[in-house]
């Protein structure tokens, strides 16, 4: 992480953090016709499957002529490749809940591959399971949908796990990448400092 | 001579013991049944909330589980936390230059749209109209009038020469663009203005006239004095507004990016929003509450305070 936002910041030394400012400004709404890859103002993104499903692309910038794939591992570390992050919604049981039981064999049901595959389906979103992945409507969803499937099998990939404190360590490394970005600060020493406010608490959530 | 029966408490006079014959007991239930709307209003969204939160202060609160009695503990990590300070930073510095230059700019406005001058009912509906457009609404518009690339203010500075700044997107510009925002829609003001105005006694100001007094004079010694009740009301709620400040800056923050850029947009309410709703800091966001809370009682009796010394009421 901090090589990659190293990298990044030599363009904001090189091009001027105004002028890189007031270039991303111009950039149209996320689901939108004029959302920058759309628009062809960046040349690539860092996205999730659902792009490539009939509620964006698709919808919104139908003559778009684009491919997906993994990132490249890098050179000396090939072992990396397919490496993949999968974030999913978290549906919880909250402990004060008047019947729990009931509640489990809801979350049960919503978790049958058959409920999965139709919920799933129609925003293009990655299954919970390779059972409901076989479902006939995640094929339909055609060959740049299934480079994401795929890559669910990888053995580099990863899950974000959802803890209480989720949101504000978000919100910690989104303003350290500003802070990284916009002010040139040290991108190992802001990392580090946000590690060190966080390691406890998150500590704490997971309740070690 | 003293009545006998009059009551006393610490020398203060009581009202008179009320008799409770059935007529009296008849009319205090029918008082307080026209009265339920509004005390059970109160009671429920105001009273109870507010004593609630302030039991919620000294306790980690997540929503979900019962609260843990804390003390002090979450008023002492909010004095040790930078993002509160920065939070408090931003707003005072609305308060302080957003309210002042508001009423600065309402009453010019006011005396303007006091003129008569033909079109006057016009103007008047021209400079009233943005205050009725939802803030989310105005916020959105302003974004676009002040995107940087693409936006017709830099596009009209550019024009003349003048190479526009990145507005919301430069943390030395998001606030004064905010405050901009803020004026636009300060309509409501400027009617209360023009009421006090138009209260302005004829006969104060002929004969100010008749004494040789010019334009500046006569506004100077007449007509601020006798608008400052009106000067007093607009700057305390103004001030209260302003320290509540959220939904503009929570527009132009998206939901997700709150505060940017670099936290220049961070004001109180949006980090108390971001504790009590997006990190479930419950106790920690009630513990802000109840210092924001007594912020405004503070200025709020000190100005009440203060305004005797430039306050005039000619009743």
């Amino acid at each position: 992480m901090i090589d990659a936002l190293t990298w990044q910041q030599q363009f904001y030394t090189k091009y001027g953090v105004d002028n890189l400012q007031a270039f991303a400004s111009g950039f149209g709404e996320y689901s939108s016709p004029d959302a920058p890859f759309y628009a062809g103002k960046v040349a690539m993104m860092v996205e999730g499957e659902w792009q490539v499903g009939p509620n964006f692309i698709p919808a919104l910038k139908p003559e778009l002529n684009y491919g997906v794939a993994a990132f490249p591992p890098p050179a000396d570390h090939p072992e990396r490749a397919g490496t993949i992050v999968n974030q999913g919604t978290a549906v919880v049981i909250p402990t004060g809940v008047a019947d729990k039981e009931a509640s489990a064999k809801l979350l049960a049901w919503m978790m049958s591959p058959a409920i999965v595959a139709e919920e799933f389906c129609y925003n293009a979103n990655l299954p919970t399971s390779k059972k409901a992945a076989e479902a006939q409507c995640f094929k339909d969803l055609g060959e740049k949908f299934q480079v994401f499937v795929d890559l669910m099998a990888s053995p580099n990939a990863y899950a974000v796990i959802t803890t209480p404190i989720s949101f504000e360590l978000n919100d910690a490394l989104g303003a350290a990448e500003e802070a990284i970005l916009l002010t040139g600060a040290d991108p190992k020493e802001t990392l580090d400092a946000v590690q060190a406010e966080f390691e406890p608490k998150f500590r704490e959530a997971m309740g070690q | 001579m003293e009545n006998s029966t009059e009551r006393k408490l610490f020398g203060f006079k009581l009202p008179p013991k009320t008799v409770w014959t059935k007529r009296a007991k008849s009319d205090l239930r029918t008082g307080l049944l026209f009265l339920s709307p509004w005390l059970i209003g109160f009671l429920a969204f105001t009273l109870y909330p507010m004593v609630v939160s302030f039991y919620y202060s000294f306790t980690i609160y997540h929503s979900k589980r019962a609260p843990d009695w804390v003390g002090l503990q979450n008023y002492a990590n909010l004095f040790a936390d930078d993002k509160f300070w920065i939070s408090l930073n931003n707003t005072l510095y609305m308060v302080a230059i957003a309210v002042p230059l508001g009423l600065f700019a309402s009453f010019v406005c006011a005396l303007l749209l006091n003129l008569k001058v033909r079109g006057q009912a016009f103007y008047r509906v021209i400079y009233f109209l943005p205050s009725i457009v939802p803030t989310v609404a105005g916020t959105i518009l302003f974004l676009w009038l002040l995107n940087p690339q693409v936006g017709l203010v830099n596009t009209v500075l550019a024009k003349v020469g003048i190479d526009g700044p990145n507005w919301m997107a430069d943390p030395n510009w998001s606030k004064p663009a905010l405050i901009l925002l803020g004026m636009w829609g300060m309509g409501g003001t400027i009617i209360i203005y023009l009421s006090g105005l138009q209260d302005v006694p004829q006969s104060l100001i002929e004969a100010a006239e008749l004494d040789g007094a010019n334009w500046f004079q006569r506004l100077w010694h007449i007509t601020i004095p006798m608008v400052s009740p009106i000067t007093l009301f607009n700057l305390i709620t103004g001030m209260i507004g302003m320290f509540q400040y959220f939904a503009q800056a929570y527009v132009v923050g998206g939901g997700d990016s709150l505060g940017r850029p670099l936290n220049s947009t961070l004001f109180y309410s949006v980090y108390l929003y971001q504790n009590a709703f997006l990190y479930l800091k419950m106790g920690y966001a009630s513990a802000m509450a109840w210092i924001l809370f007594i912020i405004i009682l503070i200025l709020t009796l000190l100005l009440l305070k203060v305004s005797d010394r430039f306050t005039y009421y000619s009743g």
